[in-house]
């Protein structure tokens, strides 16, 4: 199926008023052609989404080749399961939650994949204090509960809202808030690192 | 305390989740994992069988009072030959390494080499070398598809004798027997190697160590015996070359007065494996006027937005402007959507190098309507933000 015309936006501002000219599909719409075997919607959604998922993934579970492989089955899931998504535009947050349990069950089942952590991620331009925090903080996260740890990474290290974590972590607000604090606890005992955001 | 991380958050310490150009990596990937699932599926369902009929077995043979040993192999990781797991690091040792597998394969490292396995299975092993080099014996019409990891290389197997080494950036692939397949993203598609013939992909530093490095993809023919006559080339050879990735081969059997010669009559699909030649032997100001004659002479095409989108990428540093004007084309073109993000972000900041702020503003800001998650957004948000 060939794409609907896009327009780009007038490079030259009119009277200072922003206008956005390019409406490109919408998540609902892309669905909608997706769940039809429109194989260039399915390509838009994966393109358009797999930053997000993987950034997700890879913060939480601290290893690259792992959380290529988490987001590329959460994709599989949820690409084969679209036609069961009740509200298509809640796509990013459904298969964040999909990624999120995905997680989950990787990390209940870690045996040989090695961790490259945290630091093994700084950029190319963190100086060796940032980095010497960073390993740290990895030290300080391995001996936190499981639960309590996702939920400050989605939090601390993502900046996710705490609505956000307790819908990817599928569990209530109070709930999310609680696992985050109770991680934080101990990651300030170790770390100077504020109170969560 | 003055603690460095606490001045922000601590995403911005770490590097891209998603480096540029790795969603058109994932997304294949991703297709290749898709066709793989049926193959998955049914080891899944042969596994369930097994276990099936283990049962029903078990439970005759309590009936009985046998003992019944399930049969080795059949199903799960691949182990080593002695019974042992797999390690999951392999190598680092002053010798080398060899790891014999029940299932008939062989893994060899070279002193001094680092892998590790990342994924073992009853359909897949997939493991990542970090350093140094690996030979891999994989039983022919084995059970399991290797994958092999080296820095943005990737190795796909089903049977073959093959090596990785691994330099750095750069990465070679030999075969010894059978059939491999390379995949890396200075590859337009995956290089199919049969025995006799390596590729190397990645960084690579030129034998008069110049120092200048180039984006590579070299592939070599198995050595002639010598005194054999020079091979003539076919008058499209060149087009061979592509199908197994070497652009550097093919740009050398065309010249430049080949590639113009080419050009002149060339359809849109013929320019651009024209273009891509130029671009990837390392002569982009070659490949310019090429996909600028598929934009002009065939604006309507579907190729006519990859060729616009590759042109502008050109042209970003030195002429960011002209870029700016290629990514529109791409942006406004009914068939440039799958670059439409890439396009849209390219476009704002080729438009703020060129000194035109207000338009690299209004794009950026296009871009976060239509991408408040995408992998550009942190960018562009500051480029909304800039006076």
């Amino acid at each position: 199926m060939t794409p609907a015309p896009m327009t780009h936006a007038d490079p030259k501002p009119r009277g200072g008023v922003l206008r956005v000219l390019s409406e490109g599909p919408s998540d609902e719409e892309l669905i909608a052609r997706a769940v039809a075997d429109d194989a260039w919607a399915c390509e838009t959604l994966y393109r358009r989404h797999v930053g997000g998922a993987m950034r997700t993934a890879l913060r939480l579970l601290r290893n690259r080749a792992e959380a290529e492989d988490v987001v590329q089955d959460a994709f599989m899931l949820a690409f084969s399961r679209l036609d069961q998504l009740r509200e298509r535009a809640a796509f990013v947050g459904w298969l964040r939650r999909i990624v999120v349990s995905s997680v989950h069950r990787r990390l209940r089942r870690r045996r040989i994949e090695p961790l490259d952590g945290l630091e093994a991620e700084a950029s190319s331009d963190a100086s060796p204090m940032v980095r010497a925090e960073l390993r740290l903080l990895d030290e300080v996260l391995d001996q936190i509960r499981e639960r309590d740890r996702v939920a400050w990474i989605l939090r601390c290290v993502l900046g996710y809202k705490l609505e956000e974590v307790a819908d990817a972590c599928d569990c209530s607000l109070a709930t999310a808030k609680r696992r985050v604090q109770t991680a934080q606890a101990i990651v300030t005992r170790h770390v100077s690192m504020g109170d969560p955001r | 305390m003055n603690d460095p991380i606490l001045d922000a958050p601590i995403e911005e310490h770490l590097r891209a989740a998603m480096p540029a150009g790795e969603a058109d990596r994932m997304w294949r990937s991703f297709k290749l994992r898709e066709q793989a699932a049926p193959a998955r599926r049914a080891a899944r369902r042969r596994r369930a069988a097994v276990w099936g009929a283990g049962a029903v077995v078990l439970a005759a043979a309590a009936a009985f009072g046998l003992v019944v040993l399930v049969p080795h192999g059949e199903a799960g990781p691949v182990a080593l030959a002695e019974g042992h797991a797999l390690p999951a690091t392999l190598g680092s040792q002053a010798d080398p390494s060899v790891y014999d597998l029940d299932d008939g394969s062989r893994i060899v490292l070279a002193p001094r080499t680092d892998a590790q396995v990342v994924a073992n299975d009853e359909v897949a092993v997939r493991a990542r070398l970090d350093r140094g080099s690996a030979t891999f014996d994989v039983r022919p019409g084995g059970p399991r598809r290797w994958i092999i990891d080296a820095g943005d290389a990737r190795v796909e197997v089903l049977g073959t004798r093959f090596s990785v080494t691994r330099r750095g950036a750069a990465v070679e692939v030999r075969v010894e027997r059978g059939l491999v397949e390379v995949h890396h993203p200075s590859l337009d598609r995956p290089a199919q190697l049969t025995a006799g013939q390596s590729v190397t992909v990645g960084e690579v530093d030129p034998p008069d160590g110049s120092g200048e490095r180039e984006p590579a993809a070299i592939v070599e023919e198995p050595t002639e015996a010598e005194g054999s006559p020079e091979p003539v080339a076919a008058p499209d050879a060149w087009r061979t070359r592509v199908e197994r990735g070497d652009f550097v081969g093919a740009y050398r059997l065309l010249g430049t007065l080949g590639l113009r010669e080419r050009a002149r009559s060339a359809g849109p699909e013929d320019l651009m494996t024209l273009a891509d030649i130029a671009r990837r032997a390392g002569h982009p100001s070659e490949a310019m006027p090429i996909y600028a004659r598929v934009v002009e002479r065939s604006p309507g095409d579907v190729r006519a937005p990859v060729a616009a989108f590759s042109r502008g990428r050109l042209q970003l540093a030195g002429a960011p402007a002209m870029a700016a004007e290629s990514f529109a084309f791409v942006r406004a073109h009914p068939a440039g959507a799958a670059l439409f993000e890439e396009a849209t972000a390219l476009e704002a900041g080729a438009r703020s190098r060129a000194g035109q702020g207000a338009g690299a503003r209004l794009v950026a800001a296009e871009y976060l309507a239509r991408f408040p998650e995408g992998r550009h957004a942190e960018s562009m948000l500051r480029l909304t933000e800039a006076r």
